[in-house]
Order: structure tokens, then C-alpha cells, then sequence
């Protein structure tokens, strides 16, 4: 009897020890707590510093200083929308709250130009998408004359859609980790994986497809620039940096138990790629010294280059990831015999 | 020879009918995969099938519900059957994307119960005296009902016998590891052996157990190894859905025929002689004919040019279950008639489900290229990356060749499957 007691732990361990890779509900938490969380509270720090930036500093103060706090801002929410768009709360809504785009420049101009008193309350519940969030305020501070009140009440918008975002991830859930439960909430560890690398894909396509493709022509009948959200502060490329920077931060959250480890323990190569592909993409962009409109006017193959970069990581996201990891992005893969 | 495995056969099967059923309902299927689509993928020589509004496509399938529940107690099992059969295939021909084999296979049993009679006993109709009450039925109905279930084992285990499966372990060598993060087991799973033990096992499990079924000293055992291998496919494998219940009952037609009515009794009761009942020469020859198509059509890959587990020609109706892992990245190069070129995704009207299979499936790749050519009024080539097998991904189409509008007859599209 003593022998099998001691046979029954030494097995478990055994069996422990054949393990290869990091264990995939450990990734998932490590996402959520040293991914996810972070970039969600820092957005919504920004954007609050953001705010008190342009109600000390406007009119007339310091525009230096709200044009750091802005580009900030719109870092820190690029980054959740990169990776987050899913979870306790409507990222759809928060999105049009804090940083929808295009916005509409005419429609700012006519709202500035009526009777209206434009506050937070009727920016947040009697506006389009395309007259708020972060675009707009860019517009207001740095496009036109400061419209200070206008700017305020739009940060003060965003500041409430972040805080909101951040209170659904942290405190709606009861328990030791609410963050995890508002995550994989009614999930498999794969299917929040397929969350994650879903996310990761459609930000790819967004850039390579509908924006940067399309400024240059390579994905669009008509080359237009205006498809890269980019205003008076020129941040195109800051924006994709942070998309960017934010993938590899959630791909690397957890370190030796992440997402980017678990890709690798499953296969080194595809893991290797990934980590270079994104490191060349930051290079290519890091590299456009111009506003990124601009690039895409004057040097469009430039812009095509990083897009091959782009593509390449989406297709090793979308086909070998998904593969490898055996997810599906954007669907139940229920009741299925196929295969 | 005894009617009773056969009646139990009967309400078994209609009771899985209804779970499926009940299941479209709870998971908000009919809506998701029906319904919402604004373009769905047909089968050839069905476009013309479309689908129903709304409110009639959930009457059709409360309808089908109520067709399942008649089955299974035996209330115009034959008619029951036919609607069922009719209203389910027609369901699975709004949309490729859907095709699954076990919905296939319950189509087809449905087809069988529409033509052999199995409410002589444990039915309403009996009770009634709408039929005669019978404690028997022909053998060759049994042996039929046979043939159903042990053509999926059979050609299942045929699809396996292929160099991925046995000398590569895969598609489960990609497929258990991520099963890690199960209790107790999931340590194992990741050991790259355990992919090769369960592959082979599979192989050997799915070739045999109908030989194992069919003899009567090994045939408790190996039913008992077919439960546990399918509540393993089903532990390991959640979505894979109501599959092992349909094998699981399925598969009990295989004891005596009159095995329910030794269990009720609880003792030992003579075996019966068979007896075979009177059969029309045009029951023998449909019965035939069915025989030899069910054979015929999953082994028709053969007779195809290409890998079926790569280019999908001959994988339809061929219970090729659980067999490959494919993803794929697809992208479409248009080009307008001044000549000009640009990359455009799926048309975003697709739902994700149906990307994620046309990505991966010729077919489907060339349908959607004519989408684009008509949408965008230009011609239209496919450039897809496709991870096969646990393979790094490679280029699955030539995105040189013109796909729509002008139909490319030739098979050379298609990059030929990989060798290592």
C-alpha cells in the first residue's frame, strides 16, 4: 500500500516533468495580469493626465505640454484597442467615447459654430462618435484656434469611458482575481486565447488593409491618405508603434509562462519570427521621420515595405498561430466533427 | 429475429435528433449560422436552396424537434422520418460552412427510418394499432442498421491510414497539447509520444471495432472500449459535440437483437433464430443500391487527382473525422479593367466562421473570389497561406492565376500538397 502511495506522486511528477511548455491557464492569467490590466490602467491614467493637463494648461498655457499629454493618451488607448477589444465591457462604446476616427472636422466647425453649450454631457449623449474623443480634441487645440471648453469637455468624456472600461475589468467581478474572471469569464484557456490572437490579427488587418494599404493604393483602387487617422500633431506612426509595442507586450507578458513562450514551446520557429517580424516592423516604422501622411504622398513603397512585415506577421498569426495553438478567432468552434 | 434492438434503435436515434435540434436552439445556431449570413456558401447544384424567413425557419426547426420526438415514440415513424430527413437536409444545404459529418450521418439514418419499418414494437403506433405490433423484423433490417454505424468506423479508419496520421502523429501531435491544462492528464498530452500512441491506437480502434462488435465473445468488451473512446474524444475535445452520443447509441445495434428484453428481464432468455422476413426485389435492390453508394462515395478521393487532406476534392460524405488541422490566411489581389491592382481581405459580410473555413478549402476560395469580382466589378486571384498538419504555413493558391470572373477550370491553382 505504501509503495503505491509513493508511485502515485512520483507519476504526477514524472508526468509534470514531460511537460513541454508553459501551462496554457497560467499564459492566459499572465495576459490578463501582465498584459491586459496594465495597459488598461495606463490608458486610463493618460487620459486622465490628459484631462487635467488641458484644464490647467488651456487657454492660453502651456499646448507643449497638452501635446505630450495627448500623444500619451492616444499611446496608452491605442494599445488597449490593439489587444482588448473584447472583455466586460463594450470597447465598441468606449471607442466611440475616447477615440473614434475619422472624426468629422465640418461637423466640429458647425458645432463650434451654433448656439449650442457644448459640455461633457452633451458631447457624451447628444454628439456623433466622430466630434469626440482624442481626435477631436486634437483638432480643437491644434488644428483651429484652442477651443478650450471643447477640449475639456471631450477629455472629460474620455476620461469617464476609460475609468469606466478600467472599473469593468477590475471591481465588476468579485474574487482573488477579478481581472482573470472579467477575461475568461464562461471561457476555455483557447478560446481567451483566440480572444487575444484575434485581436492581435484584426489590428494587423486594420493597418495593412483599410488604412496604410489603402493610403498608398496597394489595397485600395485609389491611393488616399486620409486613411491614416492623422491630424494636426502628425502621431500616425506613434499610433502604430503603440499597436505595436502593446502585441509584444501582451505576446511577452508572463515571460517564461506567456503567450510568445507557449507559441514557442509548440514551435520555435514560428515563435522566432513573430518576435523578429514585430521587432522589424517597430524598426520600419520607428524610421518615418515625417507625419505619416506625408510618407505615404512622397514615398509610398516605403509604406508597402512595412506592409510586406505586416502581412507576413498576420499570416503567421492567422494560419500557423491559430494552427498551432488550435483556437479559432472570432467563433465557437462548436458541435464540430470536421478536420 | 427479434424487433427490440431495432426499437431501441429507433427511439435512440430520435432522441439524439432532438438534442441536436434542441441544441440549434440553445446555442442560437439557427440564428448565427442560418440566419444572420448575408451570403452563403452552396453545395453544387444547390444554389437555388435559400433560407427561410425568420419566423418560418424556427417553425421548421420546432417542427423538426417535434418530427425527432416522433421517432423516438414511435408516432408515424416512417413519415416522421422523411420530414425529418427532408427538413434536415435542407437545413445543411443553406450553408457548406455547416457541413459536419455526423449531421450528415444523422441525414442519412433519417433517409433509412424513412423507408424500414421499426415501430412494430416500444412505439405509438403499435399501441394504436396504426401497425401491426410485431416482436419481430426481417435480419436484413438489423444488418442494415449495421452497416450505417460500422461505415463511419470503417472509413474512418481508412482516411487514417495516411503518412501524417501514422508517421507525423497529426493532426494530434498539434491538437493535445493544447489539451495541457486538463486535469490529471494534460501533462501527458503534451509528450510528443502520447500523440503517436493515440494515433496509432485510433487507427487500430476505428479499422477493427466493427470486427470486435460483430463477435460475439469480444463484442461487450469492445463496446465498452468504444465508450471509452469516444467520452475521451469527448473530454479532449468538447466541441466536437453530439458525435460520440450518436456513435455511442449508435453502436449498441451491434449486441443481439434481443437485448433489451433480456436486461428488462434480468435473465438469461433463449436466443432467437433468425428469421428473414419477405423482402420486394425493389426493397433489395434500394437497399443495394444505397449499400454500394455509401461505399462508392467515401472512397471516391481515390479516383481524384491531388491529396484529399490538402485540396478537399473527395472530402465531403467520406468520414474523414477529426482528421487535419488547417488555417489559413487569405487575401485577394483585384484588378480593375485599367489595370490597376490592390490586396482586399474576405468581403466583410462573411461571418468569421465562414472565413475561417473558406480560407482553408478550394471550393469555397474561388466562390468568394466571384463575390469580389461581382462586388468590385474586377478580376480576382487568391493569395492564400495555409498551416497544414502542424506545418509551417505556405502558399496554398497561385496568386497568379485568375480566378473570377472567368472560371479556371484547371486543378493548378491549387499548389500541390506538401511532401515532408
Amino acid at each position: 500500500m505504501s509503495r503505491v502511495l509513493l508511485v502515485v506522486p512520483a507519476l504526477a511528477l514524472l508526468l509534470s516533468s514531460c511537460s513541454t511548455g508553459p501551462d496554457q491557464s497560467l499564459v492566459v492569467e499572465n495576459i490578463a495580469s501582465e498584459g491586459l490590466i496594465p495597459l488598461i490602467e495606463t490608458a486610463a491614467d493618460e487620459v486622465t493626465a490628459l484631462q487635467t493637463a488641458i484644464e490647467s494648461g488651456c487657454p492660453g498655457g502651456d499646448l507643449d505640454g497638452i501635446a505630450n499629454a495627448w500623444r500619451s493618451a492616444a499611446t496608452a488607448y491605442e494599445a488597449v484597442n490593439a489587444t482588448a477589444p473584447f472583455g466586460p465591457a463594450s470597447m465598441a462604446r468606449t471607442t466611440s467615447m475616447v477615440d473614434y476616427q475619422p472624426i468629422s472636422p465640418t461637423g466640429i466647425d458647425d458645432l463650434l459654430a451654433s448656439d449650442e453649450i457644448v459640455d461633457a454631457d452633451y458631447l457624451e449623449n447628444r454628439s456623433s462618435s466622430t466630434r469626440r474623443g482624442l481626435g477631436s480634441i486634437e483638432y480643437v487645440l491644434f488644428d483651429i484656434a484652442a477651443e478650450c471648453e471643447y477640449a475639456a469637455a471631450a477629455a472629460e468624456v474620455a476620461t469617464s469611458a476609460t475609468m469606466e472600461l478600467r472599473s469593468a475589468w477590475l471591481e465588476s467581478f468579485e474574487g482573488a482575481a477579478p481581472f482573470i474572471d472579467a477575461f475568461t469569464a464562461d471561457m476555455t484557456s483557447p478560446e481567451a486565447l483566440g480572444d487575444v490572437v484575434g485581436a492581435f490579427v484584426e489590428t494587423l488587418k486594420e493597418q495593412q488593409l483599410f488604412e496604410l494599404g489603402a493610403a498608398t493604393g496597394s489595397t485600395s483602387q485609389e491611393a488616399n491618405v486620409d486613411a491614416i487617422p492623422e491630424g494636426a500633431l502628425g502621431f500616425g506612426s506613434g499610433r502604430y508603434l503603440a499597436e505595436l509595442a502593446a502585441i509584444e507586450t501582451v505576446l511577452k507578458a508572463g515571460g517564461e509562462s506567456g503567450l510568445l513562450a507557449l507559441i514557442e514551446s509548440r514551435d520555435a520557429s514560428v515563435a522566432t519570427d513573430i518576435d523578429g517580424l514585430l521587432a522589424e516592423a517597430q524598426d520600419r516604422m520607428s524610421a518615418f521621420s515625417m507625419p505619416l501622411q506625408e510618407v505615404a504622398e512622397t514615398t509610398p513603397t516605403q509604406i508597402d515595405a512595412y506592409l510586406e512585415v505586416i502581412s507576413e506577421l498576420r499570416s503567421l498569426l492567422e494560419a500557423d498561430v491559430v494552427s498551432l495553438l488550435d483556437i479559432t478567432l472570432g467563433f465557437s468552434d462548436s458541435d464540430g466533427d470536421t478536420g | 429475429m427479434s424487433a427490440a434492438s431495432s426499437a431501441v434503435f429507433r427511439i435512440a436515434f430520435g432522441l439524439v435528433a432532438l438534442v441536436l435540434i434542441v441544441r440549434f436552439f440553445a446555442h442560437g445556431w439557427i440564428d448565427s449560422l442560418l440566419l444572420d449570413p448575408v451570403h452563403h456558401f452552396k453545395y453544387p447544384g444547390f444554389t437555388w436552396v435559400q433560407a427561410l424567413p425568420p419566423p418560418l425557419m424556427y417553425a421548421l426547426f420546432a417542427a423538426l424537434a417535434l418530427t425527432a420526438a416522433a421517432m423516438a415514440l414511435g408516432y408515424r415513424q416512417r413519415l416522421s422520418a422523411a420530414f425529418f430527413a427532408v427538413g434536415f437536409a435542407y437545413v445543411e444545404l443553406i450553408d457548406r460552412t455547416n457541413y459536419l459529418n455526423h449531421y450528415y450521418w444523422i441525414f442519412l439514418t433519417a433517409v433509412v427510418l424513412a423507408f424500414v419499418p421499426l415501430s412494430g414494437m416500444w412505439s405509438v403506433d403499435s399501441r394504436r394499432g396504426r401497425v401491426t405490433p410485431s416482436r419481430h423484423i426481417s435480419e436484413w433490417i438489423v444488418w442494415l442498421l449495421r452497416f450505417q454505424v460500422g461505415m463511419v468506423y470503417l472509413f474512418a479508419g481508412v482516411a487514417k491510414l495516411n503518412s501524417d496520421w501514422l508517421f507525423r502523429a497529426e493532426p494530434l501531435a498539434t491538437w493535445l497539447p493544447a489539451r495541457s491544462d486538463l486535469w490529471l492528464v494534460g501533462p501527458l498530452l503534451a509528450v510528443p509520444a502520447t500523440a503517436f500512441v493515440l494515433s496509432w491506437a485510433g487507427a487500430l480502434f476505428d479499422l477493427t471495432i466493427v470486427g470486435w462488435l460483430l463477435n460475439k465473445r469480444t463484442r461487450l468488451p469492445a463496446y465498452l472500449a468504444l465508450v471509452g473512446f469516444h467520452s475521451t474524444t469527448w473530454l479532449l475535445f468538447p466541441s466536437i459535440g453530439v458525435f460520440p452520443l450518436v456513435m455511442g447509441v449508435g453502436a449498441l445495434i451491434f449486441f443481439e437483437p434481443d437485448w433489451p428484453l433480456r436486461a428488462k428481464a434480468r435473465r438469461p432468455q433463449p436466443a432467437q433464430t433468425a428469421q428473414t422476413g419477405s423482402t420486394s426485389k425493389v426493397g433489395v435492390a434500394l437497399v443495394a443500391l444505397y449499400v454500394v453508394l455509401m461505399i462508392a462515395i467515401p472512397l471516391r478521393h481515390f479516383t481524384l487527382p491531388g491529396d484529399v487532406h490538402w485540396n478537399g476534392d473527395g472530402y465531403l460524405f467520406s468520414w474523414h473525422v477529426m482528421l487535419n488541422e488547417k488555417a489559413g490566411s487569405a487575401d485577394f489581389i483585384v484588378t480593375d479593367d485599367n489595370g490597376t491592382s490592390w490586396v482586399v481581405g474576405p468581403p466583410g459580410y462573411l461571418t468569421d466562421r465562414q472565413v475561417a473555413v473558406m480560407s482553408t478549402n478550394p471550393d469555397m476560395i474561388r466562390r468568394t473570389a466571384e463575390l469580389i469580382a461581382s462586388d468590385l466589378g474586377v478580376s480576382v486571384k487568391a493569395d492564400v497561406q495555409l498551416s497544414f498538419n502542424g506545418r509551417r504555413s505556405v502558399q496554398f493558391t497561385d496568386p497568379k492565376v485568375v480566378l473570377a470572373p472567368e472560371a479556371t477550370e484547371s486543378d493548378h491553382w491549387i499548389a500541390p500538397a506538401p511532401s515532408t
